[in-house]
């Protein structure tokens, strides 16, 4: 008989499996740190700690240490030493202690892992140093009030948090001044940066120039008129009085005017028979560009519909689609055909 | 006591014709002259076009009656036989380019004939071309500065030569000439002005021949006729030198020679006669 075997009339012994071990104080510390340190990372990712303020604030916690280490040593308690036991040490190893029983841990866990997954962040700078523009973020599937910020030459960078998401994505639209809105979705533990001239296309803009018809009827006080084309319907968006002074006319953001095309500019109108003086002046002219504000912004494949008239007499006319680029260059021309015929991009 | 009244009325009214018909007394011939803003950036640029237009041409009339003594002009909407226009356009009248020199057309119209056209004046170069036109009292005052430094030679030896100033004159047989309607100081015209007759011969085949004669004097006379009468004091041509073969002075002699049209073709001007002429005193009447 074995040791093991049971005795007769008695049922064997069972084995119990052994009960789970429960990790001891220290693995739940370490857990807990663990939690305390991923949530860290990730509010500074979305806070955007900066490095240098992170390095300020260490450099003066660690010398508040060794001022506090040295007066141990020469066996002086001091006075702020004993409020930071009093105050701060012992609630702080109380709550640790506290946070590392079972439940508490597991809760924060919890808590920290859908803080992760539905709230982030989304960050928008420029690709130009120092732009101003204001910046709004509003939600595609809400109706509330975009949010709004402004970027300017000592705010390069906005940030709008908190910003709800799921852990698919949800998708918001960016827009800001002299850009044209873009979607972009916003995905939990990672922020969205959003810049501006990359994930944002440039508004385009116009550069009207009037021709000798039109410069001639500016300077005797004709008016110059955009519509964009929306629906089949001719949108109003600017109605300009020149007030006596020829100029070209910019629609939408200021934008820089290269030599190459003043080149071309003089081809033109050499090509068209100025002679030199009339060159001249007409190069001036277009070298100054007024620029008329309107109240929409201006998206790729637009349709704009630019117009002198004086005294109601059409003088000259451009019709131009935008494109994606950042100006669009159009010489205005007298019409020739019937004015009442509004021709479409 | 009627009577005398009656005699008195028609002595007066003989005398008042007798006058009105003398060289003193002879009106030009009065040409109708307007202004027509063909360049659309001019016509477009007044909104009342007529009434701009209508002071244009007055501005046109007072200097063609400042330097054109023989004819008569008026700048109103009457319908004449004669009618000066002067049309601002384009040098270049094929050329579609804003940039082309602008000025002023004149066009003649005349009754039975196809009209004649030449360019008179330059109002903008194609240098200019890019400037406004201005507003109304500018555009004004750019006209009469232009016409306050242009002769009108071109208008008198060019268009103005096809507008007769009379359909009457004396044919005179010594010296063979004719004698115009109306004084040398009346046309503003000093000797040594020429003038082309259409002079009709009778006969048994009537013609019209072309006759010049030359300005020489004022006519006088002794023997003052009822049909010298009315000529004395007018200009006086003289045939020169005398066409060949002579049929001219048969034709006098045989009072066959009948005036038709007179024109002035080579015009001596005399400005101070008509330094202080303004159209609207010698406007209105029909030739």
């Amino acid at each position: 008989m074995s040791p093991s075997a049971a005795p007769a009339g008695q049922t064997p012994l069972q084995i119990a499996p052994e009960p789970p071990v429960e990790g001891g104080p220290f693995g739940r510390i370490v857990a807990f740190l663990a939690i305390v340190a991923v949530a860290a990372l990730w509010l500074q990712h979305h806070l955007g700690f900066e490095l240098e303020k992170l390095g300020v604030i260490a450099i003066a916690t660690a010398a508040w240490g060794v001022m506090g280490k040295v007066a141990d040593w020469v066996g002086e308690k001091s006075a702020m030493g004993r409020f930071i036991d009093a105050w701060f040490k012992t609630p702080l190893r109380a709550v640790l202690r506290y946070m590392t029983r079972p439940a508490p841990l597991y809760g924060t866990a919890v808590v920290v892992g859908v803080l992760m997954a539905t709230v982030s962040s989304v960050t928008v700078r420029s690709s130009v140093p120092g732009e101003r523009a204001a910046v709004s973020l509003a939600s595609l599937d809400s109706r509330r009030t975009p949010r709004a910020d402004t970027l300017t030459r000592d705010k390069a960078t906005v940030r709008f948090l908190p910003i709800l998401t799921s852990p698919f994505g949800r998708v918001y639209e960016v827009d800001a001044d002299g850009y044209v809105a873009s979607q972009v979705t916003v995905y939990p533990l990672v922020s969205r940066q959003v810049v501006l001239g990359r994930d944002l296309a440039a508004s385009p803009s116009v550069l009207f120039r009037p021709f000798d018809e039109g410069v001639v009827a500016l300077e005797d006080s004709a008016d110059f008129r955009v519509s964009r084309l929306r629906d089949g319907h001719w949108e109003r968006l600017a109605d300009y009085h020149a007030g006596g002074v020829a100029s070209s006319f910019l629609i939408g953001a200021r934008k820089p005017i290269s030599d190459a095309a003043m080149v071309v500019w003089v081809l033109e109108a050499a090509a068209n028979g100025a002679p030199e003086m009339a060159r001249s002046k007409l190069l001036v002219t277009w070298r100054a560009p007024k620029s008329v504000p309107i109240q929409v912004e201006l998206h790729p494949r637009d349709c704009l519909l630019a117009e002198i008239r004086l005294h109601g007499n059409l003088k000259e006319r451009a019709v131009v689609p935008l494109s994606n680029d950042p100006l669009i260059d159009v010489l205005m021309q007298a019409v020739t055909t019937d004015s009442n015929r509004v021709p479409t991009c | 006591m009627l009577m005398l009244l009656w005699k008195c009325t028609c002595l007066v009214t003989l005398a008042t014709a007798v006058g009105w018909s003398s060289a003193v007394g002879q009106k030009r011939a009065t040409v109708t002259v307007s202004v027509e803003l063909a360049v659309p950036r001019y016509r477009d640029r007044f909104t009342d076009r007529t009434a701009v237009q209508a002071k244009a041409a007055s501005l046109f009339a007072d200097y063609l009656t400042r330097n054109v003594g023989f004819l008569r002009f008026a700048a109103d909407d009457s319908l004449r036989p004669y009618r000066l226009a002067f049309v601002l356009d384009r040098f270049d009248r094929a050329s579609t380019s804003g940039f082309a020199e602008v000025g002023f057309w004149v066009r003649l119209e005349r009754p039975d004939e196809s009209p004649m056209e030449s360019y008179w004046i330059q109002f903008r170069s194609a240098d200019q071309s890019l400037v406004g036109v201005g507003g109304e009292v500018e555009f004004l005052s750019e006209i009469k500065a232009k016409l306050a430094h242009r002769d009108a030679d071109s208008l008198r030896t060019g268009v103005l030569r096809w507008i007769p100033i009379s359909e009457t004159g004396l044919p005179n047989l010594e010296p063979l000439g004719f004698v115009l309607p109306f004084r040398l100081l009346d046309l503003c015209m000093k000797r040594q002005s020429t003038v082309q007759l259409i002079a009709e011969f009778g006969g048994t085949v009537v013609r019209e021949v072309p006759v010049a004669a030359l300005v020489v004097g004022s006519f006088s006379t002794d023997r003052s006729t009822r049909e010298v009468a009315p000529y004395i004091g007018g200009g006086f041509a003289q045939v020169l030198p005398k066409p060949q073969p002579d049929e001219l002075t048969p034709s006098i002699a045989r009072h066959a020679v009948k005036v038709k049209k007179i024109f002035v073709t080579g015009y001596v001007h005399d400005p101070t006669a008509c330094a202080n002429r303004t159209p609207l005193a010698v406007g209105g009447g029909a030739p």
